[in-house]
């Protein structure tokens, strides 16, 4: 990990030195800024993947974060992309979320090798662009996936016929989230223990993912179906140890079809042998403004002994988008979770985890 | 209550009638493809490569604040300011792509497509010389 990160920051000020007077590299970033406060019942996860929790009193260092990018063409098929993300939830220190080579094997075929996203969902390798999408945060029952990067390669392959495009991406490589961050909360030994630090120790391994998506892009429809698996190895450490492997599938599916200034998204996704999730989201564009409805849902696979899943809730969220200018936005949102199963925070098997909260951001990019 | 403002301002612009300038896609006067608008589109948005017959396409965009970007957007990429910029977004931040290089101005544009057999761009029809081809008029 130490060493990775000397390795990009040396990367990152590598580039930045050829960079001087050099109009072959370029540098973007983005960033989100974002309050919550939960206004009716105790805390709300809004956030699994980077454990982003609400409580009653309001907070700027759940959702927050900025990236910066930086990328280098070395020469018309080789390029290099280094993105470091601080998170305001993990002290805003930088962690390289992308580090990767590009290699364009013809004008539709490329080959990525690094660190790279586990491209599952349909939002998985922007969900931190806040300003490329309506909502405050991705669905966050529907996108709880603890593992967001892989080490590995991806091909690429991108065709078009007029204005429609065919992507197809096949991955391969490892992952390992050691002490997870999420994990080790919803297996701690305290859990009203909201700030999230506890007694549990999860670690994971994922070995010889394999996965492959495919997405079709037209002027008013987009479709992409995903299929991922993976050997799979856990140990949890805490009053008592626990340790399970085999093997994880992956699939997920999304839709979206825009009517004129209406749009409708769709996305269900089910992990074997843990989860299934989806959401639904109708939004509506006037002028400079996105207003959205979006219902998601999450359920655990296992359950107690009268056939009720261990955790289970459904969100229901309102919301509004509005662009200041092309790159900045600034949006409101209301949740609604209703909790059916045992709360992801506090763990009360009686569905006691209802929770209303407020949320508002600032997206931009540059 | 901060967002009734936007709520009503988004509701005028959406009503408001708004008038542009013509608009050029301009071309090295050795480049002579024809390109369509469905083609224009590809090539701005970085679906396509190349030109029909051969060669390498290179697209360049002006400041964001340019009065005619406004029709390129409506015309050519076929988005809104917001949407243009989601969809670079995506792709750039995802490695994927990276979006036409900025040019300070129609002059820079002009003087950049009449030296480059690669590059396309636009600028106001008003704006066009004799050291470059008009492919299309918005």
């Amino acid at each position: 990990m130490t060493l990775t990160k000397s390795l990009s920051i040396f990367f990152l000020a590598m580039l930045a030195g050829l960079s001087h007077g050099n109009d072959m590299i370029r540098m973007s970033g983005y960033g989100s800024v974002v309050l919550g406060q939960v206004m009716d019942g105790s805390a709300y996860v809004a956030d699994y993947p980077n454990l982003g929790i609400y409580d009653d009193e309001w907070d700027i260092g759940q959702e927050s974060r900025f990236g910066l990018q930086m990328n280098a063409t070395i020469s018309d098929e080789l390029s290099a992309t280094v993105q470091m993300v601080s998170r305001a939830n993990n002290d805003y220190e930088a962690q390289v979320e992308w580090m990767f080579v590009n290699y364009a094997l013809n004008d539709d075929l490329e080959l990525q090798a690094g660190k790279l996203r586990v491209p599952v969902y349909y939002y998985s390798e922007y969900m931190d662009v806040g300003i490329a999408y309506p909502w405050i945060r991705v669905p966050a029952d529907a996108y709880s996936l603890d593992v967001t990067s892989f080490n590995g390669l991806q091909l690429n392959h991108r065709m078009f016929m007029g204005n429609t495009s065919f992507t197809t991406a096949i991955f391969t490589g490892r992952a390992k989230n050691e002490n997870s961050e999420l994990m080790s909360y919803l297996f701690d030994n305290d859990p009203g223990d909201v700030t999230g630090t506890g007694s549990a120790n999860v670690d994971r391994y994922f070995t010889n993912i394999l996965g492959v998506g495919f997405e079709v892009n037209m002027d008013s429809t987009i479709f992409k179906v995903s299929y991922t698996q993976a050997d799979f190895d856990e140990t949890i450490v805490n009053s008592f140890t626990a340790e399970a492997d085999g093997t994880i599938k992956f699939m997920d599916i999304f839709i979206q079809q825009n009517f004129g200034p209406m749009s409708v998204m769709l996305e269900y996704n089910d992990y074997d042998p843990f989860y299934s999730s989806y959401f639904a989201s109708f939004n509506y564009t006037l002028g400079q403004a996105t207003y959205y409805l979006m219902h998601s849902k999450f359920e655990l696979d296992a359950t107690d002994g009268t056939g009720t899943p261990f955790e289970e809730h459904d969100t229901n969220a309102l919301g509004m988008r509005y662009n200041l200018s092309a790159k900045v936005a600034v949006k409101a949102d209301i949740t609604m979770m209703t909790d059916t199963g045992a709360s992801p925070v506090n763990r009360d098997p009686d569905g006691d985890g209802d929770v209303t909260i407020f949320s508002t951001s600032l997206d931009f990019m540059f | 209550m901060k967002f009734i403002k936007p709520m009503l301002l988004a509701l005028m612009f959406a009503w408001m009638p708004q008038a542009f300038g013509e608009l050029a896609i301009i071309v090295n006067k050795s480049n002579a493809d024809n390109l369509d608008a469905d083609y224009l589109q590809m090539i701005f948005l970085g679906k396509a490569k190349g030109y029909p017959s051969a060669g390498k396409a290179v697209p360049l965009d002006l400041p964001e604040d340019h009065p005619i970007r406004e029709t390129f957007l409506k015309n050519v990429a076929r988005k809104s300011k917001a949407q243009y910029t989601a969809y670079w977004a995506k792709l750039m931040f995802t490695g994927k792509g990276v979006p036409p290089k900025i040019v300070d101005d129609e002059k820079a544009m002009l003087e950049l497509v009449s030296k480059n057999p690669s590059i396309i761009g636009y600028v106001d029809a008003s704006k066009v010389t004799g050291d470059v081809r008009v492919v299309a008029k918005f």
